[in-house]
C-alpha cells in the first residue's frame, strides 16, 4: 500500500493540471479582498447595519471545494482518457489499493493547501477591514474552527471528485458534475417545502464545514451532524468508485 | 509460462475471444497473429487481469493476474504505447511506475539504458516519437524484471534499427528461460524473432505451432518454366506432385521493372522466358523436377524453389 502511495504521490506531482489548480486557488484570495473591500467602503459610508465581513471564508466559499475537488477529478480521470489507467492496473496488485492510495494523496494535498487557502483568506479580509469592528479574531466563538474545518471540507472535495471521474471515466463528465452537484441546492431550496429546503442547502460541503465549525445560523444541522454527513461523502464516494473500477473492464 | 483455457469474452453480443485455448511456454518467443479484430489484443488484457472473461481462465504462472503476490516482477506489458500521460518526463513516468511496485530508481536509470532512451529521460514524453514512446513502453514492461512478457505490436514505429534491437532483446528474454508473447503484424519480422506462433481468427485458434514447421509446410512449391508444359506437367504428376499454373507469371509475359508484383508471388526477375508455360509444383524438391524434365525429354527455362513467406502463409490459413 505505501508502495502504491508513493507511486500516486509522483504522479500527482508530475501532472500539470496539479499545479494549474494549486494556483488558481489563489482566485479565492483575491475574490475574498475585493469582497471585503466592498463591504469596508459600505461600512464607511453607511456605519453598522450592512454585512459583517467576519473571518471572510463564506466570501469566497464556494470556490475551494470545486477547486480542490478538480484535484481529485485529474488525479485519475488523465488515466482514463489516455487508456494508461490500463499500464497502472497491470502493475499492482488490487484495484481498490490504487484507489485508496490516490484518495489519501488527493486528501492529503487538498487538506495541507486547503488549510492554508483558508488561513491566507482570513488574514486576507482581516488585513482589509483593517481596524473596522466587521472582522473576526481567533479569540472570538468559531472563528478559528471554521477556518479549520474549510480546509478538512477540501480534503472531502478532493475525495469527491476522484470519486467522481472514477465512476464517470471523464474529464469533461466529472467537471460538469462537480460543478452542477454544489450548484443543485440552491436552485432546489426554492421550490422544496421547508424543512426540506433548510436540510438541502446544508449538505453543500461550504455550509458542512461551518456547521461543523458550530457558525452561528450556518444551516439545519449540528457539528455531529455535519461531521457524518462529511464522512459519508467520502465514503460513499469511495464505495461507489471502488465497485466501478472493481467491475469494469479497463 | 501462461495459460489460457476455454477463454471466452462477450461484449454485448459480440463474441471478442470464442473458446480459446493456447499455451506460451517459457524459453521461447512465441508470435500471436491475428488479422485486425481477431481478438489478439482482447486475449491479452484477459491475459493481463484487466477484462473479466465471460467463461474460461487465462492464468499467469499458474494464477490469475489479479492473484499475483509481486505482479511487476512476474508479468511485464506493453499494450499500447500511446497509452502514456505527455505531461510528464520518461524518468517520472517509469518513476512512478516502478514505486508501485517497489522497485528503486537505480533499475529505472538501467531500464532506460536498455531501450536507449537515457538521452531523453527527462524530457516529456509528449515530445517523443512513436518509435520513441515505443521504447518507452517496452522499458515499463522491463522495470521488473519479470519472467513473463506481454507485448502488443511493439515494433510498430520502430525505425529498422530499433526493430533489429528488439528482436535480439527478446530472444536473449527467450533464452534466459523467459515467456515472451508477443503480437505484430509484420509477418517477416515476425517469421524472424518468434520459435512458436499462435494464429487465431475471429477470437479463435486457427494455429498453435512452430514457425519452421509452420513455413515447411506451405514451403514446398517448385516454379518451372517449359515449353513442354503439357508433358512435363503429366510425367510430374506421375511422379505424385500437384501441378497448378503459376499464377501472375503467364508465360512470356516479363514482368516490369521497378512494378510491384501480385500478392502471393515470389518475386525474381525473369530473364529468360520464352514460350515456356510457368508451373507451380508442389510435392517435389527443385532437384527431382529438373530431372524428371530430363528424363521425359522437356526443355526447362526456369526452374526455381519457391520459399512461401509467412504472410503467405497466413494469408491461406486464415483465408
Amino acid at each position: 500500500m505505501s508502495n502504491v502511495v508513493a507511486s500516486e504521490w509522483l504522479k500527482l506531482r508530475s501532472l500539470r493540471a496539479t499545479y494549474y489548480v494549486l494556483a488558481s486557488t489563489l482566485s479565492a484570495l483575491a475574490l475574498t479582498g475585493f469582497a471585503a473591500y466592498s463591504i469596508s467602503r459600505y461600512f464607511d459610508a453607511n456605519g453598522p447595519g450592512g454585512d459583517p465581513v467576519g473571518t471572510g471564508l463564506s466570501l469566497s466559499a464556494d470556490i475551494p471545494p470545486v477547486l480542490f475537488g478538480m484535484l481529485g477529478v485529474f488525479a485519475i480521470s488523465g488515466e482514463y482518457a489516455t487508456g494508461m489507467i490500463r499500464l497502472t492496473l497491470t502493475t499492482i496488485r488490487s484495484r481498490w489499493t490504487l484507489l485508496l492510495a490516490k484518495a489519501a494523496v488527493v486528501a492529503a494535498v487538498a487538506a495541507v493547501a486547503g488549510q492554508v487557502l483558508a488561513f491566507a483568506t482570513y488574514f486576507t479580509a482581516q488585513a482589509v477591514v483593517a481596524e473596522r469592528p466587521i472582522g473576526a479574531s481567533f479569540a472570538e466563538h468559531a472563528a478559528l474552527a471554521e477556518v479549520l474545518t474549510t480546509g478538512a471540507g477540501s480534503a472531502v472535495a478532493a475525495v469527491l471528485g476522484l470519486g467522481l471521474a472514477t465512476v464517470l471515466r471523464s474529464t469533461p463528465g466529472a467537471l460538469i458534475a462537480l460543478v452542477v452537484l454544489p450548484l443543485s441546492p440552491t436552485v432546489l431550496e426554492r421550490f422544496l417545502p421547508a424543512p426540506w429546503n433548510d436540510w438541502i442547502s446544508s449538505l453543500t460541503i461550504p455550509s458542512l464545514a461551518r456547521q461543523l465549525a458550530a457558525v452561528p445560523d450556518a444551516g439545519a444541522f449540528g457539528p455531529s451532524t455535519a461531521a457524518v454527513i462529511l464522512v459519508g461523502y467520502v465514503v460513499v464516494s469511495l464505495l461507489l468508485a471502488t465497485l466501478a473500477i472493481n467491475h469494469r473492464d479497463a | 509460462m501462461i495459460e489460457v483455457t476455454d477463454l471466452t469474452k462477450l461484449y454485448g453480443s459480440t463474441r471478442a475471444v470464442s473458446g480459446l485455448t493456447f499455451r506460451v511456454k517459457p524459453g521461447q518467443v512465441t508470435g500471436f497473429l491475428g488479422h485486425n479484430g481477431a481478438g489478439k489484443s482482447t486475449t491479452m488484457r484477459l491475459i493481463l487481469g484487466l477484462h473479466t472473461p465471460t467463461a474460461g481462465k487465462a492464468l499467469i504462472n499458474g494464477v490469475r493476474k489479479q492473484e499475483l503476490r509481486d505482479p511487476m516482477r512476474e508479468v511485464g506489458a506493453m499494450l499500447d504505447a500511446a497509452e502514456v500521460q505527455g505531461g510528464r518526463s520518461a524518468f517520472a513516468h517509469l518513476q512512478a511506475l516502478a514505486y508501485a511496485g517497489g522497485i528503486g530508481r537505480r533499475r529505472v536509470v538501467a531500464v532506460l539504458e536498455e531501450v536507449g532512451l537515457a538521452g531523453a529521460a527527462r524530457k516529456r514524453i509528449a515530445g517523443f516519437s512513436q518509435g520513441m514512446r515505443q521504447r518507452l513502453g517496452i522499458a515499463a514492461a522491463l522495470l521488473g524484471d519479470p519472467g513473463v512478457l506481454i507485448l502488443d505490436e511493439p515494433v510498430n514505429g520502430l525505425d529498422p534499427d530499433g526493430i533489429r534491437w528488439l528482436r535480439t532483446l527478446l530472444r536473449s528474454l527467450a533464452a534466459e528461460g523467459r515467456t515472451v508473447l508477443l503480437s505484430s503484424h509484420l509477418m517477416t519480422e515476425m517469421s524472424l524473432t518468434a520459435d512458436r506462433l499462435i494464429i487465431i481468427g475471429r477470437g479463435r485458434l486457427i494455429e498453435d505451432t512452430t514457425t519452421a514447421d509452420l513455413l515447411a509446410r506451405f514451403q514446398s512449391g517448385v516454379l518451372v518454366r517449359s515449353p513442354h508444359a503439357a508433358r512435363l506437367s503429366r510425367a510430374l504428376e506421375a511422379a505424385g506432385a500437384t501441378i497448378r499454373p503459376a499464377e501472375g507469371a503467364d508465360a512470356g509475359e516479363e514482368p516490369v521493372p521497378g512494378r510491384p508484383a501480385e500478392a502471393g508471388v515470389d518475386v525474381r526477375p525473369i530473364r529468360d522466358v520464352g514460350a515456356g508455360a510457368g508451373l507451380l509444383v508442389t510435392g517435389l524438391t527443385a532437384a527431382a523436377v529438373g530431372d524428371i524434365a530430363l528424363a521425359n525429354g522437356c526443355g526447362v527455362h526456369e526452374l526455381v524453389s519457391r520459399r512461401t513467406s509467412l504472410e503467405e502463409a497466413f494469408m491461406e490459413i486464415t483465408r
